[in-house]
């Protein structure tokens, strides 16, 4: 798509340059002249704003590095040390924290669009799986960046998540030591997950310019879905047009990571981690950050063996699952169009995608046995042995009457009280939640590609514009002759 | 400037200087048109009118007139009239009014989007014949940033408004937005740059106290603030006398050995107790001194990485070092307790 290169370099040096090293040239076509499809909207800024906080991350990162020790006896002081002694150590330390939750934010948002959008659709299968694996490593990265600080949920975070790794048959146990390095989280382990916390982000800038490659390679997709059929009438080039229009679009989403940064910065992490790790104490709630709840959430609605696989092994595939399935989604949505906005029922099915992925967000920050409401009010239960010793239990309003009721009962019954509450649970929420996560790519996609009829599609994207355009012209009273 | 899709409409100084004489309804033929007048755009309105009253020779106007509609029309694009490019084209020759600076075109183009934001840089395409025409008309649903046009277009720079040629509405924004990035870039370097220095924690161990008391006749013990090294010596008579009896004129750095010294809360000084940095003049090696057995060819101190030989007095002797050693600030607290500071 990207045509031959209209790059012209102006001065001597220029010309010597680029018969060099034609590194200007490769900027001018990739991000200045390069065909743009005219019509895109704002969910396709999220790429740039994407760039900008992987720019972020690294920057605020090597300063972090500069002063942090990696050693369970200074970790958790020398990350007091960032914040009070550190010339603007806060702010770079705030900035990096809820950087990564601004990344994942604008990441999801990328993805959704993607989904909504078909952007994973030939010929962007590579661009895709290539963004998996981004996130993939973003993942990997924010969860050995969060137990740095050495505070109790990142010591006892990372316990869980490495001891889920011993799930696995056969070589679970042998990665889990790997992991480690020792029989526990330790020095070893703190010290390897922050080497590997810096190097990770470079990995990841790596694969974005591979991933930045492949797209220059199919072009941009669009919201119509549409291929662009002739460059000069379906695109614009990237600069000015969406140079601006990115931009303008980054300063916004800054303006959103400023008021966290400077009025709420600790509102996305949690209190338990600015008391230093105690691994011989366990915080009452062990919960992940919130953009890793979903899976945390469809880890534990997993809590049933299924034949010779045990729930613990299940959880750990169904979360990983849950991230493995978008690298074969290209292949599982069997509808030719693109863009969901053409076929109503696929819409409806990914809104109600979104509503799941979003509501597992919320189980995975509740108590999986908590209830979300109840079916009627709390009652008193009086369980007792009946005289053949078969357990058995009574509900009752009032104190007085349970209590009458357990002297009433003779001593070998054992009689107990206790509140007894009924209700629907986060843990059902949680399962159905990520039912409909797979039912919509095992089942939804492929089936819906085959049996829904798409509405029409205009003929190109110049056309779709004018066809937009001129139904808003027409909304405009006329004057008469 | 993207007009496809992205309705504007003439600002109300437009308006005003080109007051509007009729408007076409959509599809329709003006009643009483003439042959070659456009009609029948299947989009928007139109509006059609002539330069009315033009308040001041300031004003500025551009019109877009009917040939350019034409050319889209007449070859049957009506419906296409929104994927146009427009590029706009003056005419050169004055027309009837004095104050109409130019007027704009909007004809097709083979590159609308690189001829169109450096106006006349590229406009390959040459005045039509139909400038003359008295009949203006133009869309409200067109926007375009009139004063860059007219300037650079118009016949006459003088009555642009006092717009300097070139230098327009977009080359404010331009600067606007480069010093606004420019400024936040300063601000956002800022916090990167002041992070490298000493922090408040480093800053803070910045003195030490020492008892002097504790120091053996003819020994020194050796100190670090900061990482910083200094030496707190216990001179002899005899290395007290070498030190006075030195004809400073001689020195390298001439300093008596009074100087070198700081008086206690009483005002007089201790000759005894000498205290210098611990660091060589020439590039800051730490010279040896009596606990290391060699005190130099000068009975003080001597340092091993070039060779420069220091005095009883911690002055510089012989060698590359080019200063005496710094006496660093210090001040006595008690009679025996000297507090350094860097
Ligand atoms: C470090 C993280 C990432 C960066 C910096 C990044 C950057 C970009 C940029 C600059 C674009 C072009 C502009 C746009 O369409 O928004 C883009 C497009 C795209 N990205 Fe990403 N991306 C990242 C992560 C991901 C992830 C995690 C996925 C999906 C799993 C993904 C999937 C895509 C797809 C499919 C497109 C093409 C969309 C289209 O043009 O229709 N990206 N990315
Ligand atoms: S550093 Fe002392 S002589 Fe060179």
């Amino acid at each position: 798509m990207s045509g031959p290169s209209t790059y012209e370099p102006k001065s001597g040096f220029t010309r010597w340059l680029d018969a060099r090293l034609p590194i200007a040239r490769l900027a001018y076509d990739s991000f200045v002249d390069f065909p743009t499809p005219k019509n895109l909207n704002y969910w396709w800024t999220f790429g740039g704003i994407l760039a900008i906080c992987l720019v972020t991350q690294i920057l605020t990162g090597v300063v972090l590095a500069m002063h942090y020790v990696a050693s369970t006896d200074q970790a958790f002081a020398s990350v007091e040390r960032i914040m009070r002694d550190v010339d603007y150590g806060w702010l770079i330390r705030f900035i990096h924290a809820n950087g990564a939750s601004m990344f994942f934010l604008a990441v999801y948002i990328h993805m959704f669009r993607g989904l909504y959008y078909g952007s994973y659709k030939a010929p962007r299968e590579v661009l895709w799986i290539l963004g998996c694996v981004i996130y993939l490593l973003m993942v990997a990265t924010a969860f050995m960046g969060y137990v740095l600080p050495w505070g109790q949920m990142s010591f006892h975070g990372s316990a869980v998540i490495t001891n889920l790794l011993g799930a696995i048959p056969l070589v679970g146990e042998t990665i889990k030591t790997y992991l480690m390095g020792g029989p526990a989280i330790g020095d070893p382990t703190l010290n390897r997950f922050f080497s590997l916390h810096y190097l990770l982000p470079f990995v990841i800038a790596g694969v974005v310019v591979l991933h930045v490659w492949a797209l220059h390679v199919a072009g941009n997709g669009n919201p119509t879905g549409v291929a662009v059929k002739e460059v000069k009438k379906d695109t614009v080039p990237f600069h000015p047009y969406y140079t601006v229009k990115d931009g303008f679009a980054i300063l916004l989403f800054l303006m959103l990571f400023a008021v966290f940064v400077f009025y709420f910065p600790n509102i996305l992490g949690h209190a338990d981690n600015s008391i230093e790790a105690n691994p011989l104490q366990t915080p009452a709630h062990i919960v992940p950050e919130w953009y890793l709840l979903p899976f945390y959430a469809i880890l534990r609605a997993i809590t049933f063996d299924v034949g010779p696989i045990p729930a613990k092994l299940l959880g750990v595939m169904a979360m990983f699952g849950a991230i493995l399935i978008l690298f074969v989604l290209p292949w599982l949505d069997t509808s030719k169009v693109r863009s969901m906005r053409y076929r109503p029922i696929a819409q409806q099915m990914f809104v109600l995608f979104v509503l799941a992925a979003v509501g597992l967000g919320f189980c995975g920050a509740n108590n999986p046995d908590d209830l979300i409401f109840k079916f009627r009010d709390d009652k008193l239960s009086v369980s007792y042995a009946d005289t053949n010793g078969v357990a058995q239990a009574r509900l009752f309003d009032d104190f007085s009457e349970a209590k009458a009721f357990q002297s009433s009962l003779p001593p070998t019954a054992a009689a107990s009280i206790e509140v007894s509450s009924s209700g629907f649970k986060w843990l059902w929420l949680s399962q159905a939640l990520s039912a409909y996560y797979f039912l919509y790519f095992l089942v939804v996609l492929p089936v819906l590609g085959i049996v829904e009829k798409p509405k029409p599609r205009p003929a190109s994207i110049a056309d779709s514009v004018h066809r937009r355009s001129k139904s808003a012209a027409g909304a405009v009273p006329q004057a008469a002759e | 400037m993207n007009l496809v899709g992205r309705p504007g409409r003439f600002s109300s100084e437009q308006e005003r200087i080109a007051g509007l004489e009729g408007e076409l309804a959509d599809g329709k033929r003006r009643s009483g048109a003439e042959q070659d007048e456009p009609a029948l755009l299947s989009f928007g309105s139109l509006k059609e009118g002539r330069p009315a009253v033009v308040t001041s020779p300031a004003a500025k106007i551009g019109v877009i007139h009917c040939c350019a509609l034409q050319g889209a029309i007449g070859e049957g694009k009506t419906a296409r009239f929104y994927d146009v490019d427009f590029s706009p084209e003056a005419c050169s020759q004055p027309h009837g009014s004095a104050q109409i600076l130019g007027y704009v075109g909007l004809i097709e183009s083979q590159a609308h989007f690189t001829a169109f934001p450096r106006v006349g840089a590229s406009c390959d395409i040459k005045p039509r014949a139909s400038c003359g025409s008295a009949r203006y008309v133009w869309r409200t649903k067109l926007r375009i940033p009139w004063e860059s046009r007219v300037a650079e277009h118009g016949s006459d720079s003088q009555s642009a408004g006092g717009a300097h040629a070139g230098e327009t509405r977009r080359d404010f924004i331009h600067i606007a937005a480069v010093t606004v990035a420019a400024g936040g870039a300063a601000a956002l370097a800022w916090p990167f740059l002041q992070q490298l220095g000493p922090a408040a924690d480093t800053r803070a161990l910045s003195s030490t106290e020492v008892d002097v008391s504790k120091v053996p006749l003819g020994g020194e013990i050796r100190i670090l603030i900061g990482g910083m090294p200094f030496f707190v010596r216990h001179r002899t008579d005899a290395e007290i006398q070498d030190a006075r009896n030195v004809d400073i004129s001689k020195l390298r750095d001439p300093q008596t050995d009074d100087d070198r010294l700081r008086p206690k809360a009483d005002g007089s000084l201790n000759p005894a107790i000498l205290v210098t940095s611990g660091s060589c003049t020439h590039l800051g090696c730490v010279p040896v001194g009596p606990a290391q057995g060699t005190l130099g060819d000068f009975g003080g101190w001597y340092c091993p990485c070039h060779g420069s030989h220091y005095d009883t007095s911690g002055r510089i002797r012989k060698g590359p070092a080019p200063l005496n050693l710094p006496v660093p600030k210090y001040e006595y607290t008690s009679d025996s307790i000297i507090k350094i500071s860097l």
